[in-house]
């Protein structure tokens, strides 16, 4: 017992020993040195400026809930985009862009990555409707795009002067008429312009070409299977250079931002009302300016002209693309998939004031003037990009310049009018292929 | 309270206290050495980490400026990967993240990633805004030369157009290094294209008949103005990067110049530590050392001095000394060993003690005894020399005593005589008055006989029977016949009634009486011979009566 105690002892102080010995021992073993680094995903977008709302939330939004990957946003001014893209596409892509459903991603497809895998393997099909899948995500039969915000283009006017006046929402295109007139009589602009950018000035033409020609007919002038020499595009000009000479738009559209100078003036109510998309909402609503949707500002559509042509709704769809060169296109697929879900696209919808094209965003989520212009959306027989964006982008350089031409000059319209259709005409013949049949 | 405590150990106990002490010792000693080396381990570790930081960052050095030159987007991706990693790593480890906090790395490299992404966005805003200025500049170039029809003298569109190729070209030629070239002649072509876009402007207001020359006024003017703005933006756009550029490579050689100190600063602790273990290793085995010898010394004192003294005590005690006691403090087994020595001398001389007592004791008895056994031996002698009946001296006793003074009186030369005396008709007594009554008047003429001699040399005895015999030394004829005489008058006077005795009625003795000068030729036979011859004569001449003679005479006759 003596010994066995004595024995213990040392046992116990030898085993101690040892233990120590075993911690002491060198331990610089780098081996385990795998660390759960979050991968960068590069995302350039051109959400700038007063298009900015919602992007950084969507992406805070999905920093916040993915271990894995950091979404970086790069915002690139959204007139210098379109180059951009078609520079850095061909030489070093990031992994994600924003992008426009519709032409401009069709302009793009040969530098892109088809998402088809991951499209299957998380079952988006479910996540959108499949008019938008068709219109927007689905390109050659491959999937390459995913919607982030579906914009609604229409009249956003200021309430107040509307409530002032008396006025109610024209639905017609003669109680537009009457609208104008009684608003130019109270000395108001009824429709603010500014198309310093160039871009805002295709609305107009787009939309009285859609409620004037039937769906088809623009369908093929986008793709150059009719001419802009068509009697039909000359009634469009036609109508928009009455509004102009009836004076119910500004001076000098085109020294006058679509921002900060048109939606301003309705704003500060200078002018009533403006065409504009629903990105003008998230302006609106933005810290700055804090008006409510519904009670300082609503919108009508773009009234009826030829009741019967069907109606179609307009509005671009911006989502994500990923570049055929993108460095890390696994990572990119994944946020993809990631800003499908219900939150990132409720905080992407919220600041661009868009309409969120996931499913799974209820439409309990928005405010009375969403919903409104969700039915509006459901209640129209088709749903188009805009101009520019449903016509290839040189064509539609071309037309936007002619647009802004026509409204420093509405009377050499004629001339105008021909000299776009020549050079669109000269653009389908030497790029035969954008030509569909 | 220690020292108590350690006295009232067992040696047992002791030795256990000691070997648990050694282990505590060598515990202490190989924990203290393990830690030395974990805290050294530990710096070596944090080092290679920093070094490892110093490596991440050296590698985000190169490939932000490999980004800085090339724009490729792998190099940057490869510094955000870097840049994530070292940031992932740093959190994963506290301590480091807690040092490079400290001198400030951390924050600064959290700056380098703020200031990197800026430098990556605004590169790329940068590069889109050139793209956007080239193609716009080659759109103003594709309406200025649709223009050429126009000259109008108002301003110089070749120069204009020379100019804007100018520009092209060297923004197409030296996309990475265009930016300090193209500025001083953007400074230029902005100066050249507001000029344009005044007089294009004014020309668009003069109204003239022809509204197609107005028209082409107004695209000029609108391409140069998009023209412009986007290369206002552009320049804008490079002066802004390239300022970041620039706080990027301070940033970046700033945390590159404090990871070195770092680094240079962990080695210096690295040092510093190995130097401070091996003191410390140094003061340990000193201090074990010392603690081996308070041990030894504490067995040595506890153990070894008590045992060699107890031997010394027992080899003491083992060669006699009864006196010796071990002195022992310690109260361990050695030490009740020592009491129980000391207990052990203490009865061993006590023992001692008590057998020396009894042997005195023993000798004493064995005087006594002794000298009652010569006494015994005497009174034995005695005995064998008295008759029995009578209570003088008997026969045998009669010869030692003749014999001796025989000798004597033939050394000496003095006259030694002899008186034999026989009871007359002792056996009509014995016969009629019985053989008690006979011993009664033996007995009573033995105590006559005895009263009559009185001079102490003389010597009274039975000759045998009825027969007494006296021995006179020094003493001539005539005293013994008056001595002879005496007896027989004694004899007579006592009356001792004999009524068969033929000589009187009383009890009578005839006396033979010699006294002799004697020499070796008289020897003591022929004394008692003679004796016996006078004895005879006086029964001859009567009885109750003496027979003398002198031997002298005898001798002279053959």
């Amino acid at each position: 017992m003596i010994i066995s105690t004595d024995r213990l002892l040392a046992r116990t102080v030898i085993v101690a020993i040892l233990i120590i010995s075993v911690i002491g021992c060198d331990r610089t073993d780098d081996s385990k040195d795998k660390l759960s680094v979050k991968t960068s995903i590069i995302f350039l977008h051109y959400f700038t400026d007063s298009l900015s709302g919602g992007i950084n939330d969507m992406a805070a939004v999905f920093n916040s809930r993915n271990q894995q990957y950091d979404l970086k946003p790069t915002a690139i001014n959204h007139e210098s985009f379109e180059t951009s893209i078609r520079y850095t596409l061909k030489s070093s892509p990031p992994d994600l862009y924003s992008y426009w459903a519709g032409a401009r991603t069709q302009s793009i497809l040969e530098d892109l990555t088809p998402i088809d895998r991951v499209w299957q393997q998380y079952q988006l099909d479910q996540c959108f409707s499949p008019v938008i899948i068709k219109a927007a995500c689905e390109y050659d039969g491959h999937k390459y795009f995913v919607p982030l915000t579906q914009h609604y283009i229409g009249f956003f006017y200021n309430k107040k002067i509307f409530d002032t006046h008396n006025i109610t929402p024209p639905t017609t295109w003669d109680e537009f008429l009457v609208v104008c007139e009684q608003l130019k009589n109270q000395q108001i602009i009824p429709i603010a312009l500014g198309i310093r950018e160039k871009w805002p000035a295709q609305f107009w033409f787009d939309l009285l070409l859609m409620r004037t020609a039937p769906y088809s007919f623009r369908s093929q002038l986008m793709q150059g299977q009719v001419g802009y020499d068509n009697p039909v595009v000359t009634a469009v000009f036609e109508t928009w250079a009455q509004l102009i000479e009836r004076g119910y738009f500004n001076a000098e559209p085109n020294d006058l931002s679509w921002d900060t100078g048109a939606n301003e003036l309705v704003y500060t109510g200078k002018a009533a009302m403006t065409l504009v998309g629903s990105w003008v909402i998230g302006q609106w609503t933005d810290a700055q300016h804090q008006w409510v949707a519904g009670r300082d500002f609503d919108f009508f559509s773009f009234p009826i002209i030829d009741p019967i042509i069907p109606l179609v709704s307009t509005g671009p769809i911006d989502g994500l693309v990923v570049p055929g060169r993108a460095v890390n296109k696994n990572g990119a697929e994944e946020v993809m998939v990631f800003l499908t879900e219900a939150a990132p696209q409720l905080a992407m919808s919220r600041g661009a004031g868009a309409l969120a094209p996931s499913l799974k965003v209820s439409a309990q989520e928005y405010d009375t003037v969403r919903q409104r212009m969700m039915q509006e959306i459901m209640h129209s027989a088709h749903f188009a990009f805009p101009y520019d964006l449903s016509t290839p982008p040189p064509i539609a350089d071309l037309g936007i310049n002619a647009m802004t031409e026509f409204l420093e000059f509405p009377a050499e319209r004629q001339q105008i009018q021909q000299r776009l259709a020549d050079d669109v005409a000269h653009w389908f013949t030497i790029n035969p292929l954008h030509q569909s049949q | 309270m220690i020292a108590n405590y350690l006295a009232r150990l067992t040696f047992r106990q002791k030795l256990q206290l000691s070997f648990a002490v050694m282990m505590i010792l060598i515990s202490i000693n190989a924990v203290a050495a393990n830690l030395i080396m974990l805290s050294v381990n530990r710096q070596m570790e944090y080092c290679s980490r920093i070094e490892r930081v110093i490596r991440i960052v050296n590698q985000v050095n190169i490939a932000a400026n490999h980004f800085s030159r090339t724009h490729s987007r792998e190099h940057a991706n490869q510094v955000y990967a870097l840049l994530e990693t070292i940031h992932a790593w740093l959190k994963d480890r506290g301590r480091v993240e807690f040092e490079l906090s400290r001198t400030g790395i951390n924050s600064q490299l959290d700056r380098f990633r703020v200031k990197f992404q800026k430098f990556v966005i605004e590169r790329d805003q940068m590069a889109a805004l050139e793209n956007s200025t080239i193609t716009l500049g080659r759109n103003l170039v594709s309406t200025l030369s649709t223009m050429r029809t126009y000259q109008t003298g108002l301003f110089n569109s070749n120069e204009l157009t020379n100019i804007i190729s100018q520009v092209l070209n060297i923004q197409w030629q030296g996309q990475e290094v265009a930016l300090t070239n193209t500025l001083p002649a953007a400074t230029r072509l902005r100066t050249i294209a507001e000029q344009l876009m005044t007089d294009a402007e004014r020309a668009h207001a003069i109204p003239r008949p022809d509204n197609s020359e107005q028209r082409a006024f107004f695209r000029i003017m609108r391409d140069a103005r998009d023209y412009v703005s986007m290369f206002e933006r552009f320049i804008q756009q490079s002066i802004q990067t390239v300022q970041t550029e620039k706080e990027l490579l301070m940033l970046s050689d700033e945390v590159y110049q404090m990871s070195v100190a770092l680094e240079n600063q962990s080695r210096q602790h690295i040092r510093q530590r190995i130097f401070n273990a091996n003191l410390m290793m140094i003061l340990m085995f000193g201090m074990s050392l010392v603690a081996a010898q308070k041990i030894k010394n504490f067995l040595f004192v506890q153990i070894t001095t008590p045992i060699s003294r107890l031997v010394g005590v027992t080899k003491h005690i083992a060669t006699g000394a009864r006196s010796v006691r071990a002195t022992i403090d310690v109260k361990d087994e050695i030490g009740e060993l020592a009491q129980s020595i000391n207990t052990m001398t203490d009865s061993l001389q006590h023992s001692e003690n008590a057998l020396l007592q009894a042997n005195q004791t023993l000798e004493q008895r064995i005087r006594e005894r002794t000298e009652e056994l010569m006494e015994s031996n005497r009174q034995l002698a005695a005995l064998t020399r008295i008759d029995g009946l009578t209570g003088i001296a008997n026969r045998r006793h009669f010869d030692e005593v003749l014999h001796r003074e025989h000798t004597r009186h033939i050394r000496s030369g003095a006259p030694l005589s002899l008186i034999l005396l026989d009871v007359d008709f002792f056996k009509f007594y014995n016969d009629n008055y019985g053989h008690a009554q006979g011993d009664e008047c033996l007995r009573q003429i033995a105590q006559l006989l005895s009263q009559s001699v009185t001079r102490t040399s003389d010597f009274v005895a039975r000759y045998g029977g009825e027969e007494f015999v006296c021995i006179l030394p020094n003493t001539p004829l005539a005293g013994a016949e008056m001595i002879a005489e005496t007896i027989r008058h004694t004899i007579v006077t006592a009356a001792i009634p004999h009524q068969f005795s033929h000589v009187a009625p009383c009890v009578t003795a005839s006396l033979g009486v010699i006294s002799a000068y004697c020499n070796s030729n008289v020897s003591a036979m022929l004394l008692l011979n003679a004796v016996d011859r006078q004895l005879y004569r006086a029964k001859e001449n009567g009885r109750n009566c003496m027979a003398s003679e002198t031997i002298e005479q005898l001798s002279k006759t053959p």
